[in-house]
Order: structure tokens, then C-alpha cells, then sequence
């Protein structure tokens, strides 16, 4: 049966999602084909494909936010496109999902699905490890084509634009049409890739999502 | 020792540290104030000048260096007004989340003027998104006995340099 796991965006709140697929592979003993992410989600599904519970662990319970974002004096980004920048971020990205880490996910046939933004086209980018990925007209679907175009379109998604610099997934790409294109977090236009999980060919959709219920207190006097 | 121990602080702080960053600033700066001796009857003479003021950052988060090089109107004279400073960033005001918008820091000076004025003293300075700074000076005048107190306003003239990750260029 395919399985599908899908990781909504959610910033620091990703760490409830790395405890709940904890449970799931660990207790359940769920193996997914296909995963699914969106911008906290996407740094953390390249790490379930290939099991590495305890790197994601130690990611989202050690790590602040000054050690993946630079902060500035604000009037020293009036002229930049966003408050922070994120060379922590591209460092951890960088060690995290090295060149043969790719190659590793990609011997293994698990299905990535990265979401992003483009900021020129306006459109969702999904970018994917599939090697046969379903086209839909509500998304645009990208093979990734290289390591660094895999970290580039991980780093896009968890970029939140205003705060963090949008980037050139496919800068690097051979032959590129449009190697300048800007993308940032997939969370801008659908916050959980489901309809994806659905045309990836899902039998099975676990789906994590981070926003929090809103609870109404009832007093009574 | 206490060297030490500010370069250690400094060090810890060199990643979050928002505000007296490495790097130099060239600022055209405009002063205004009087002149007093807080003696005699005679009524306190206006002061006011404008001129330039590079510094460069020699301990990152607390410490730069500078000169003051202006012309300056005092007494019906004109008069050229040259000397060093050092700024030390007293307080960093910020928000918790998004980085700092200005800064505190005190201001010692010296100068030397070419109508005989030999001036040491300090002030209060308050840097603004790192563009403008705003500030209260005193300077005592030993050579001709009396004081200089002026407030200040500069701009920074120099371009700021942008930070851009690998993976957005």
C-alpha cells in the first residue's frame, strides 16, 4: 500500500511534527514512499525518507534561532528583499543533505515533494525525486535535476518571504530557461501539499498539520 | 585583563550583534549650541558648524574610532575644528525578534581649532537605523576657559553594504 506523509509549514512548530513521525515509523512501524513538505515540513521529510530520526531529532530540539538566521539593524535591510538573512540555514542544509545524501534518496525511490512559491510566475513550484510525477494543472511540477538544486529547493521552502531572502532554486540547473527565478516558502500558496499525496497516487494519507486549534474557555459563574 | 574579558564577551555576542558592526561609517555632521564661561554677564555666544566624521569599528558591538574634521562659526569667527573620537555603545534598542533599530553609545572627544581653541569633553549619542545620529555634546575649552555645549545631527553619507546569502544571488 502507498503510504503518503505530509508536514504543513509551522516554523519552530515542525519539532511536534518530528515527535509524530517518530511515533508513526517507531510504534506503527509506518514506512512512507511518498513525503511531502512545506517549508518546516520540507526540511524535515528529506530526513524521514531515509530514516534519520535522531539527526531531525537533535535538529529541532538544539537549534535557536540565531543559529540559523542573521539579524540586523533594520535600517540596514530598507534596501534588501528581507529582514534576515539565512547563511546558518544554508550551512545546516548544506551538512545535512550532502551530495551523496542525494544520491541516497534518490537509489532509494522514495517520492520528495518540496512546495515553494515563484515570485515572477506567481505559481506553485512543486520540486520532486519522483521519476514519474503526476502534472496538475493547480501546481507546477519540477524534477530536481542535482544535490545542490535538492538543498537550494528545501532552503526555498522554509523561506518565508519578508523575513528570509527568496532563492534561486535553479540557478545552477543546466540549460535553464529561466535560471534567475526567485522562490520561497510553498506556504504562501497551500499551506499542506494533500492534493499532491492524491495525485502522487496515495492509497494511505497521514497528514500533519500545525496549526493550532483555538480553544474557548468556558467559565462558568 | 578587562581586554580580555571584553573580547571574550564580544566574541560570544559577534553573531547576534546588530548594532557597531564591523566595517566604517563617514558621516556629515552638523552642530549647533553655545559657547559659555557660566561666568560673565555677557551672554553666551552661538556656536555652529559642519563638517565630517569617518569611524571605523575597532571592538565590534561596543567600540569605534573616529575623527571630527568641521568648520565651525564661534565668536564672528570662522574657524577650522580637527581632532579624534571614540564612540562606546552603551545600549542596543531592539526588538526581541526582528533586530535592533538604534543604539545609545558615549562620545569622547577632542579638538584642536585654528583660532587658538584646544577642547576635550564628551556627550550622549544616539544612532538611528543606522543612518542618522543624533546627540548632546560638552566640551571644555582649556585654552580659552570656556565651554562648548552643542547638540548634533549627521547623516551617514557612506552606502550600506547588503548582506546576501549564497543561495539568493
Amino acid at each position: 500500500m502507498k503510504q503518503a506523509l505530509v508536514i504543513s509549514g509551522g516554523g519552530s512548530k515542525g519539532a511536534f511534527a518530528v515527535g509524530v513521525v517518530k511515533d508513526l515509523m517507531n510504534i506503527y512501524q509506518l514506512d512512507f514512499n511518498t513525503l511531502i513538505g512545506t517549508s518546516t515540513g520540507a526540511l524535515i521529510v528529506p530526513l524521514v525518507a531515509l530514516g534519520e530520526l535522531e539527526k531531525l531529532e537533535d535538529l529541532y530540539t538544539s537549534v535557536t534561532d540565531d543559529q540559523i538566521l542573521v539579524k540586523y539593524n533594520l535600517g540596514k535591510r530598507l534596501n534588501s528583499n528581507s529582514i534576515f538573512t539565512a547563511g546558518p540555514l544554508s550551512d545546516k542544509i548544506d551538512a545535512l543533505y550532502t551530495d551523496e545524501y542525494f544520491e541516497k534518496v534518490l537509489k532509494s525511490e522514495k517520492e520528495i515533494y518540496l512546495t515553494t512559491t515563484c515570485l515572477q510566475t506567481e505559481e506553485l513550484v512543486v520540486f520532486t525525486t519522483a521519476k514519474h510525477p503526476v502534472e496538475n494543472s493547480y501546481y507546477n511540477v519540477r524534477k530536481i535535476v542535482s544535490a545542490d538544486q535538492f538543498r537550494r529547493a528545501i532552503l526555498a521552502s522554509a523561506s518565508q518571504p519578508v523575513f528570509m531572502p527568496p532563492v534561486k532554486v535553479n540557478k545552477t540547473v543546466p540549460n535553464e530557461t529561466f535560471p534567475e527565478n526567485q522562490f520561497v516558502d510553498g506556504g504562501v500558496r497551500e499551506y499542506a501539499g494533500i492534493g499532491m499525496a492524491v495525485d502522487a497516487g496515495a492509497e494511505e494519507i497521514f497528514t500533519i498539520i500545525h496549526s493550532a486549534k483555538k480553544l474557548r474557555i468556558q467559565t462558568s459563574n | 585583563m578587562a581586554l580580555v574579558l571584553i573580547f571574550i564577551v564580544t566574541g560570544i555576542n559577534a553573531q547576534t550583534e546588530t548594532e557597531f558592526t564591523k566595517g566604517w561609517l563617514f558621516n556629515l555632521k552638523l552642530t549647533n549650541g553655545v559657547a559659555t564661561n557660566f561666568k560673565s554677564g555677557s551672554p553666551d555666544m552661538y556656536t555652529g558648524g559642519l563638517g565630517i566624521n569617518p569611524q571605523v569599528t575597532m571592538v565590534p558591538g561596543l567600540l569605534r574610532i573616529g575623527i571630527n574634521a568641521s568648520a565651525v562659526y564661534n565668536d564672528k569667527k570662522f574657524s577650522g575644528l580637527f581632532g579624534p573620537m571614540a564612540a562606546l555603545k552603551l545600549k542596543t534598542f531592539g526588538t526581541e525578534n526582528f533586530g535592533s533599530f538604534a543604539n545609545m553609545h558615549l562620545i569622547a572627544e577632542a579638538n584642536w581649532g585654528t583660532n587658538h581653541q584646544q577642547m576635550i569633553g564628551g556627550g550622549l549619542g544616539f544612532e538611528i537605523l543606522s543612518l542618522a545620529h543624533i546627540g548632546l555634546t560638552a566640551q571644555r575649552d582649556y585654552k580659552l576657559n570656556n565651554w562648548w555645549l552643542q547638540s548634533f545631527i549627521a547623516i551617514r553619507l557612506n552606502k550600506i553594504k547588503q548582506e546576501e546569502d549564497r543561495y539568493a544571488r
